[in-house]
């Protein structure tokens, strides 16, 4: 039985979620199960996404045609739904990477320690 | 992906997609779990706790399924989110301004109404299929005479000739004849008139018509015997035997002899039309009862003729047809072979409507200018609009807010503004369709088929269409070429978007000058023309005079055909009794018989022979003809016409006397021509029949000179024309006889007594078509009447949208430089001056416009020529005129904004 700490995972911020679902599928085609290991991993185990979002993303990010999807099967011979990034994800991909730079830049900023004069 | 998946897919909340999806969904979700178990227990854990710690950590599966196809969206929601907000915001934006919406909206009702049941009236008359079977194997056909000018070229065609072209034609399927006659109905309690026709057995095969109930009659009933039976209009039926289902086998009176009502036709048919028929024959407005006629051998010579073309058979090969059979009859009847007559085919739609086709198709243009213009004005005004908004939409665009959004923006709009002034326009033309067939039913052929049916309805969506496109098309063009961020950097005042929208709103308003220049020209031509039509010297006087008409049954009043020409002594009886009572009643002036009457509708010619030489005709005529009416002594006091030279007809000129004939002067001018042509006339001696038979007809002596009158239309020149006594009559033609007379009684009281006069000779004959002299004028101008009020119409509202247009893009224009205004002001101009600038700046918009539209106008007027009469197509009086109207209407447009802008204070140069 494994008991991950509460206080490393975060809540992810409206939005970003689809970002982080298109910077996964960079490595290519993916299954949703697949997808929610890929993030967690890569985020060092911050980063656990919930089946309850990760889906919604997924037909929202279909819908705007940012990724396509196909039955496929996974290494173990599972019938799965492979998805990948689309010409339209991966330019959205670029546009969404500068802005989120700008933004965590920003945030830095604002987040840096406060000066013993602020005190 | 299939096809249909590949485009449904962006249409996720179509059914069956969405019930796969669901399953598909499910599918995904319960490997994710397994998938999730599986590692677990390759972690080490159980089955149990792996399953119950993946399904934990997976959460609510349902909810997971619904979040996931909310993304989806619904058919509501998608509509909701791309028609209805669009739609709601459309709606929001034009209440914000309402005077631009209702301008709006009223512009395109007038553009789209008019438009929309012109289209309709034109399509109805000049697309639709004629109401027969395979109505273009139809084809008229009528004698015709090459080398006399008659001034019509359809001639009726002798009862002999018809048989033999029935008996020899090839291409013909089947061809039938047919004459106007008319038909007392009942017997002496209650007569009434019907109008009637008589055709040959195979007519109603020819045409390819149904009746509503029973049968039609056949070649059959030609034959003595069996051609008692009658066919009644529906109109009849109804009107007169209530719609009784039994009608067929009851037997009706007509003209004092029985008939058989062997069957009804259908509602709606009415064939021969008598504004559909050419001038030479006596066809009433619409038919009311079809007899049986047999071909007659001799005496009739007044028949149409209609036939239908065999399968296959072309127009040319049907002409060579009857070249062939016309050499028969030349070959084998006699009476015919010296006047050379040849037979005319006329396709039956040409017959119908060809007349009618240049004024149709110069109002249709003038309704189409007149939409364009409403259009164009719209479009201008939505520049306005736009222009107004330009803060709203820099600041957007500054957002991010993309173009195409915009451009959805304004076609959202027009598609309401349209939508709106397309429905009000729709619901105007359906009542303008009503009224339309009403008034339009007695001088346009087919324009009782006038009904909103499918044509109109897609005449009136092509309208709407193009109504659209040209509204939406202008400002989508410099629409995109905006530059929203210009306007904004030049701090809302909008350089980039001033500009553009100013110039596009001028050359609008230019072109919007053009076109009114062109309609009210136009009408204006049109204008002339009526008056000159009804001030048209008639030669006669139409004030106080009443006209009807009666026919004689037949039986009780027969004529015999002999040696030279026809004897009719009970019809003569009749009618000089009838006449000394009417002139016996207080009141009356003078009474008259003749016929046909000036402009009844109806005209008639003969061909003659004068005594000594030929006058100068046509090459290659055989026989002189002439205008040819019958008429009693008073008819020229009782028409108001005068006699120029010699005397009237006395009641002794009758059957056995020396026969007599009046002439015009343009026959006296054309057969004795010299200085005093009139009084050479007078003992001159001319009789009827052509040269080359030299027996039978008896010479009539000159014995008066009348003055030309207008006989079959008020724009025709004068003919020769001869009159006979009605009692020296040598053709058959007393079936009917039109009586005039002048008094100075009301209408009514005089009709009143009249019935009783004729009572008293003959209680069963009864009076029909009864019209004052002056109807009979004013019936003959209504088709300039109908074409000159559209027209007129038609530059009424065009000035009116270009006022309006013109109001708004010199109002505008004063707004934007009031600035400038303010400096010139303190700078030392007085409002005087910017009086002047601003109407400068009008006229000079007027001047393009009307330099412009004259070109186009001289092009209208060369295009409607055949609608003018007496006007030349570049009439200068009228040119000048429209040019003064315009020029008017827009400094008065102008003077509003020109008087406000005089007004600006020095100082607003420094507060914007």
């Amino acid at each position: 039985m494994s008991k991950e700490p509460v206080t490393s995972r975060m809540e992810l911020l409206q939005g970003t979620l689809d970002f982080i679902v298109l910077q996964a599928l960079r490595w290519g085609p993916c299954h949703g199960y697949g997808l929610v290991q890929l993030i967690r991993s890569q985020s060092g185990n911050v980063l656990q996404v919930e089946t309850g979002s990760l889906y919604p993303a997924l037909q929202r990010l279909l819908r705007q045609r940012a990724i396509s999807t196909e039955w496929g099967t996974s290494d173990n011979d599972r019938r799965v739904r492979m998805y990948r990034l689309t010409a339209k994800g991966r330019s959205r991909l670029a546009a969404e990477q500068s802005r989120w730079e700008k933004l965590s830049l920003a945030i830095a900023g604002l987040m840096t320690r406060p000066t013993p004069e602020d005190a | 992906m299939s096809i249909l998946e590949r485009v449904t897919a962006w249409l996720p909340w179509i059914p069956w997609h969405r019930a796969r999806r669901t399953d598909e969904l499910s599918d995904e979700l319960r490997a994710h779990l397994d998938m999730a178990i599986a590692d677990r227990i390759a972690r080490g854990e159980s089955r149990e706790s792996a399953s119950a710690n993946a399904r934990r950590e997976f959460g609510n599966v349902s909810l997971a399924t619904e979040l996931a196809r909310d993304q989806w969206g619904s058919a509501g929601a998608w509509i909701e989110a791309n028609v209805i907000r669009n739609l709601h915001h459309a709606v929001r934006r034009l209440r914000r301004a309402p005077v631009f919406t209702i301008t709006s909206v009223l512009t395109l009702t007038i553009g789209i109404g008019a438009c929309a049941l012109m289209m309709s009236l034109v399509s109805t008359i000049l697309l639709k299929p004629l109401p027969y079977k395979q109505p273009d194997r139809l084809e008229m056909i009528w004698g015709s005479y090459p080398n006399a000018n008659l001034g019509f070229r359809e001639q009726p065609t002798h009862g002999m000739v018809f048989s033999i072209i029935r008996d020899n034609t090839k291409a013909f399927e089947s061809i039938a004849a047919f004459r106007g006659a008319s038909f007392n109905l009942g017997d002496a309690t209650k007569p009434e008139r019907l109008d009637g026709v008589q055709a040959t057995g195979e007519f109603f095969q020819t045409l390819g018509v149904a009746p509503e109930i029973g049968r039609f009659y056949e070649r059959a009933n030609e034959t003595p015997g069996s051609d008692h039976v009658a066919v009644l209009s529906d109109a009849v039926w109804r009107r007169r035997f209530g719609a009784d289902p039994n009608i067929i086998g009851r037997v009706i009176t007509l003209n004092a002899e029985s008939f058989t009502v062997i069957g009804v036709a259908a509602r709606g048919f009415a064939f021969p039309r008598g504004s559909e028929m050419p001038g030479d024959f006596q066809f009433a407005a619409v038919p009311e009862v079809w007899v049986p006629l047999k071909p007659p051998a001799h005496g009739i010579t007044d028949l149409a003729i209609v036939g239908r073309l065999r399968a296959g058979v072309t127009y040319l090969a049907a002409r060579q047809d009857m070249d062939r059979v016309m050499a028969v009859v030349r070959r084998t009847v006699p009476i015919i072979k010296n006047s050379r007559p040849d037979e005319l085919l006329v396709p039956l739609r040409e017959q119908l409507v060809g007349r009618v086709e240049p004024m149709l198709v110069s109002l249709l243009a003038g309704v189409v200018l007149v939409l364009v213009i409403a259009c164009v004005n719209t479009a201008q005004l939505l520049l306005a609009q736009l222009h107004t908004r330009r803060r709203e939409l820099a600041i957007r665009a500054a957002l991010g807010g993309s173009t195409r959004r915009l451009a959805a923006e304004v076609l959202t709009d027009v598609l309401l503004l349209v939508t709106a002034g397309g429905a009000a326009g729709l619901a105007a033309g359906i009542a303008g369709m009503k009224l339309l067939r009403t008034y339009a039913a007695d001088h346009l052929p087919r324009a009782s088929e006038l009904t909103f049916d499918t044509h109109s309805a897609f005449a009136a969506l092509g309208v709407i269409a193009l109504a659209a496109i040209m509204v939406s098309l202008i400002p989508m063009r410099l629409g995109s070429r905006v530059q929203l961020m210009d306007t904004l950097r030049s701090g809302g005042r909008g350089a980039g978007l001033k500009g553009i929208s100013l110039k596009a709103r001028r050359a609008l308003v230019v072109g919007e000058l053009a076109g009114s220049l062109v309609l009210v020209a136009s009408a204006g031509l049109l204008v002339r023309t009526l008056s000159h039509q009804l001030n048209a010297n008639l030669g006669f006087d139409a004030v106080h005079g009443v006209t009807f008409e009666v026919s004689l049954p037949p039986i009780s009043y027969p004529e015999r055909p002999f040696s030279t020409g026809m004897e009719h002594a009970p019809a003569v009886r009749f009618l000089s009794a009838a006449l000394d009572n009417i002139r016996a009643l207080p009141g009356v002036t003078a009474a008259g018989i003749g016929k046909p009457l000036p402009l009844s509708g109806a005209q008639q010619a003969s061909v003659f022979t004068p005594e000594g030489e030929l006058p100068p005709m046509p090459p290659g005529a055989i026989s002189p003809i002439a205008q040819f009416s019958v008429a009693s002594g008073d008819m020229v006091r009782a028409l108001g016409t005068s006699i120029v030279a010699g005397r009237d007809f006395l009641l002794s000129d009758g059957t056995a006397s020396p026969a007599v004939v009046i002439v015009n002067e343009s026959m006296a001018e054309w057969l004795w021509p010299g200085k005093s042509a009139s009084n050479t006339a007078i003992g001159k001696r001319i009789r009827v029949g052509t040269p080359q038979e030299t027996t039978g007809w008896p010479w009539m002596t000159v014995i008066g000179v009348v003055a030309n009158m207008k006989r079959y239309s008020l724009t025709e020149t004068p003919r020769p024309e001869m009159i006979v006594p009605y009692t020296q009559n040598p053709y058959l033609t007393f079936s009917s006889m039109q009586f005039v007379i002048r008094s100075n009684l009301e209408t009514s009281v005089l009709l009143a007594q009249v019935q009783r006069a004729i009572a008293a000779v003959d209680p069963t004959i009864p009076l029909a078509h009864v019209r004052t002299i002056e109807d009979l004028v004013a019936t003959n101008a209504s088709n300039a009447r109908f074409v000159t009020r559209f027209m007129a119409g038609f530059g009424v509202d065009a000035l009116v949208l270009t006022i309006v247009g013109v109001y708004g893009v010199i109002g505008y224009s004063a707004q934007q430089r009031r600035q400038e205004f303010g400096l010139r002001r303190a700078l030392g101009a007085g409002p005087r001056e910017i009086l002047q600038l601003i109407l400068g700046e009008s006229l000079r918009l007027t001047g393009v416009g009307i330099a412009l539209g004259f070109v186009l106008t001289a092009m209208a007027g060369l295009a409607m020529r055949p609608l003018l009469f007496d006007v030349s197509p570049f009439d200068p009086s009228t040119l000048i005129g429209s040019i003064v109207v315009i020029a008017a209407a827009t400094i008065a447009a102008s003077l509003v904004p020109a008087a406000s802008a005089a007004r600006v204070e020095p100082r607003v140069a420094l507060e914007e």
